[in-house]
């Protein structure tokens, strides 16, 4: 049986605004992980791929400790060709520290774009790194923000090359490709979700979109008949309109990376204490770089501007690389892919996966397809491991912190962990969707 | 009248915030980025509100200022300085930093090559945005994966590969400075833009005018 076939849900998270070298690089450097194997970041000093430059001075990446930034960087088309800088048709990934002062006024010996973050800060991105799969040639699609990046990641092309208000003209939609072939699909939401920007309500109020809460509970209790194939799990977003029970964990600038992290934990953690995870496939990507700092070039992958598009100047690149993880069973223990990917390679997936071919989801991705982009079923192994590593259980260094990772320090504190087990004991299910938070605990 | 009132002033108030303008900052530096030790730097504004300039450590004749202006100050330590602009409910702030003697720092950019000369070059002209008149060289080091021909005024080093040069020792650091790197024989400018990474630069060691 072929790995795909053994894939029975695929589940998505897109993050915001963090490139790779920002939230992965450290795997390479010898005093964290010193992983040859990854391309991240080596020889600071003095290797001329890490020198960025601006009016005359060279500033390179250091380490940066999580929290919240004076400023979010600057990340759109504009701003992002400045950081890219190209010498004739080479980019020389040389401008962020020149896009972030031009954006921000600002000229400090250490520019934030620059800063990277070490596994301290992110502990369940290195905890997926070193039990997973980490792609190191996962693209943006496009060399811009938000908006465009999130509709080529769910319809294959983009008609605005902006972050803007408006709802967002699209053809393709990813629900209308599953929904029309009968895929389950379902996507989960903290607060505000990012999908109704598409317009297409019915989508949105069909019944297929459960808030972050429910997860372990559905994991725990859907039948085989109902459980979805494919899984979107959204972040609440720092730029929702409201925040109604949940804490920006998106990552996005200025914002800390730590509420992320336990998001990420919390999914993991959902998925891997169930039954089904043997049969899951987990995907955490960033929508774009945000404006960090990554030394390897955009892929000269081109896009045509589209019928309808709001823009004239078609694309040339994709966008900056963007931290990848893959969680699976199928995926080898602290491995690496290489091969070059960006958002479309999962709908080149969910075609391959229920369509049978891999071409089956649109023109505008099989243009990618022919310009070198994978599907993202290339970094799966054939064969299945059984461990389930189980998530870090430490707390991080950032005000938004989940009580729950703290150590019991009192009786109280211990008095409830009783209780969340016995309650745990009685009726697991229930008391889950009761209780998400105690899918942490075992009974 | 007082619901009346309240719908009134929630009507307003949000127009006052977004059509009468939040704060903003057009500008701001302190320059040179790189001094001595009681040298004046010149910190330059431009900002939409009420402007205030702070600094760490506090230096003399900080505070609220003109929303623009420029203004000289007189540092010791290495300095951060902080442009505040309010306006209405928003606030925007944004700073510079000048540091006093470092070790070193590296100065550099995006290179040319030329096929006919069969080089790769780069001008970099060190001026008073970012060094000192007062800063002598101490040192320099080669920080390319190549050699490198310097020059400076009448003064010119061939600097092999992580090599260092006293050739420009107790010059002043400000002055255009020139990077050569010659191309292998057969080899491509394109093959040789690779090998540095589209990029030339030096590392220069600093003294204070001794």
């Amino acid at each position: 049986m072929a790995t795909l076939d053994q894939i029975n849900t695929i589940v998505v998270v897109m993050m915001e605004n963090r490139s790779f070298d920002h939230v992965l690089g450290y795997l390479s450097l010898p005093e964290y992980a010193g992983r040859r194997d990854v391309d991240g970041l080596v020889d600071l000093a003095t290797d001329p791929r890490f020198a960025s430059e601006y009016d005359q001075q060279i500033y390179r990446p250091f380490p940066m400790g999580d929290g919240r930034l004076l400023h979010d960087l600057p990340h759109g088309r504009r701003q992002v060709a400045t950081q890219l800088a190209m010498s004739g048709t080479t980019p020389t990934m040389s401008g962020f520290v020149r896009a972030y002062v031009e954006e921000n006024h600002s000229i400090v010996e250490q520019p934030p774009p620059l800063g990277y973050l070490t596994a301290d800060s992110v502990f369940m991105s290195d905890f997926l790194a070193r039990n997973y799969l980490v792609c190191d040639r996962w693209f943006a699609p496009l060399p811009t923000d938000t908006h465009p990046n999130r509709v080529m990641a769910f319809t294959g092309s983009a008609t605005v090359d902006d972050t803007h208000s408006r709802i967002i003209p699209h053809r393709n939609l990813v629900f209308d490709w599953l929904t029309k072939r009968d895929v389950r699909w379902r996507a989960y939401h903290c607060g505000f979700s990012f999908f109704p920007l598409f317009g297409e309500f019915e989508h949105i109020l069909g019944g297929k979109f459960h808030s972050m809460r429910q997860l372990a509970a559905d994991i725990a209790t859907d039948d085989d008949n109902e459980v979805p194939q494919v899984v979107f799990i959204e972040p609440e977003y720092s730029d929702s309109p409201v925040h109604f029970g949940f804490s920006p964990c998106d990552n996005h600038p200025p914002d800390p990376i730590g509420p992320g992290e336990h998001f990420l934990r919390d999914i993991y953690t959902a998925l891997s204490s169930s039954p089904r995870w043997a049969h899951t496939m987990l995907v955490v990507i960033h929508d774009e770089h945000g404006g960090f700092f990554d030394h390897v070039a955009p892929l000269p992958v081109k896009m045509p501007v589209p019928p309808g598009a709001l823009y004239q100047d078609a694309f040339v690149t994709t966008g900056v690389r963007v931290p990848a993880l893959i969680a699976s069973p199928f995926v080898r223990g602290g491995a690496s892919y290489h091969g070059n990917l960006d958002h479309t390679s999962l709908l080149q997936l969910f075609a391959e996966k229920f369509a049978g071919d891999r071409r089956a989801y649109s023109d505008d991705v099989n243009r990618r397809i022919d310009q070198g982009i994978e599907s993202a079923s290339s970094v799966l192994a054939h064969d299945a491991r059984t461990d389930v590593p189980t998530a870090p259980t430490k707390a991080v260094t950032v005000a938004q912190v989940l009580q729950a990772t703290k150590p019991l320090i009192n009786e109280n504190q211990k008095a409830l962990l009783l209780a969340g087990q016995k309650l745990l004991a009685h009726n697991r299910a229930k008391a889950i969707r009761e209780f998400p938070e105690l899918v942490h605990l075992q009974a | 009248m007082r619901t009346q009132l309240f719908l009134a002033v929630r009507s307003i108030v949000p127009m006052l915030v977004l059509c009468a303008g939040c704060a903003s900052i057009e500008s701001f530096s302190a320059n040179p980025r790189t001094a001595c030790a009681g040298d004046a730097v010149t910190v330059t504004w431009a900002a939409v509100g009420d402007v205030t300039i702070g600094s760490e450590p506090a230096v003399a004749d900080i505070g609220p200022k003109a929303s623009t202006g420029s203004q000289r100050f007189v540092v010791e330590r290495d300095t951060r300085f902080t442009l505040k602009a309010g306006r209405f409910f928003s606030c925007k702030r944004t700073e510079a930093d000048v540091v006093i003697l470092p070790a070193a720092r590296e100065y550099g950019g995006i290179a040319a090559c030329s096929a006919a000369d069969r080089a790769i070059t780069l001008s970099v002209p060190l001026g008073e945005r970012q060094v000192s008149s007062a800063l002598t060289v101490s040192s320099v080091t080669n920080a390319n994966p190549r050699a490198i021909v310097l020059v400076k005024g009448s003064r010119q080093a061939t600097i092999p590969r992580g090599g260092r040069s006293a050739e420009f020792d107790r010059e002043p650091v400000a002055g255009t400075w020139t990077l050569r790197a010659d191309l292998a024989p057969g080899e491509s400018c394109q093959d040789a833009l690779r090998a540095v990474a589209n990029r030339l630069t030096f590392r220069v060691g600093f003294g204070c005018g001794d």
